[in-house]
């Protein structure tokens, strides 16, 4: 143990300090009233088996016109189809709760990176090449 | 939208956590040298003016000239060649790592992506 070098034992008090601050952000975030209703969006969602239906339409037409495989009324079907799936109840009750959520998220990413001094969630985000 | 008592609490205290992070020390200061030195300053300016004037005029449909380009890619080597602002840019890629690490963790805590929704759309 007396290997472990001055800089490894401050980056694991640092990770542990983290860790722990990370924890309990978690644990405020799910108990407050926009994310449980967001996740009560999301189960809803889940279990409304016509919305399910309509998105795995969409996603196969999606997938044919990508592949320049469609026609015009495969167009028209896809359309149709998201024009449905936004009409649905439990589809706007989604939308509603997500905005909910995102603007508490980004008032507590405000109050974290005004205390870091530096901007947390527009430098966390991981790039497909790894920078 | 104002956060309860207790989730400003836990984020000014994962933001303190993060601030006393090795990370971003190294950056801010690696920032503040950059800032300080009036060669990676002016550097910085010309830089973006040079970049911002040739978008523009590119995008408004402008044929630029092999001169200008060959400008571009030579000021944008001076720039990033200078010590101060090679060693801000390896600060700052060092952070994004550690911050994108951090914010996966919470992500996973939540069971939804944390940086999707915290970012401005």
């Amino acid at each position: 143990m007396d290997a472990i070098s001055a800089m490894e034992t401050s980056t694991l008090v640092y990770e542990t300090d983290v860790s722990r601050a990370v924890r309990a952000l978690g644990a405020a975030l799910k108990v407050s009233p926009e994310m449980e209703a967001f996740q009560a969006a999301i189960q809803s969602v889940n279990a409304d088996d016509a919305a399910q239906d309509m998105l795995r339409q969409i996603r196969t037409l999606q997938t044919t016109l990508y592949w320049g495989q469609g026609n015009p009324a495969d167009h028209s079907a896809l359309h149709e189809l998201q024009a449905g799936l936004e009409a649905r109840p439990s589809i706007q009750a989604y939308y509603r709760a997500e905005q909910a959520a995102r603007e508490l998220f980004q008032a507590v990413d405000a109050i974290v990176s005004e205390t870091a001094g530096v901007d947390f969630a527009a430098n966390a985000k991981r790039s497909c090449c790894g920078g | 939208m104002k956060p309860s008592d207790e989730l400003e609490q836990a984020a000014q205290a994962l933001g303190q956590s993060l601030r006393a992070n090795e990370y971003v020390q190294a950056y801010l200061q690696a920032l503040a040298r950059v800032q300080a030195d009036p060669e990676a300053n002016s550097l910085e300016e010309r830089f973006s003016k040079l970049y911002d004037d040739l978008l523009a005029r590119q995008r408004a449909g402008e044929q630029l000239s092999q001169a200008e380009v060959d400008e571009f890619y030579a000021v944008r080597s001076q720039e990033q060649s200078q010590p101060l602002i090679a060693e801000r840019d390896f600060a700052l890629s060092q952070l994004k790592s550690n911050l994108a690490q951090v914010a996966l963790d919470l992500s996973n805590n939540l069971g939804v992506d944390y940086t999707a929704l915290a970012r401005p759309a």
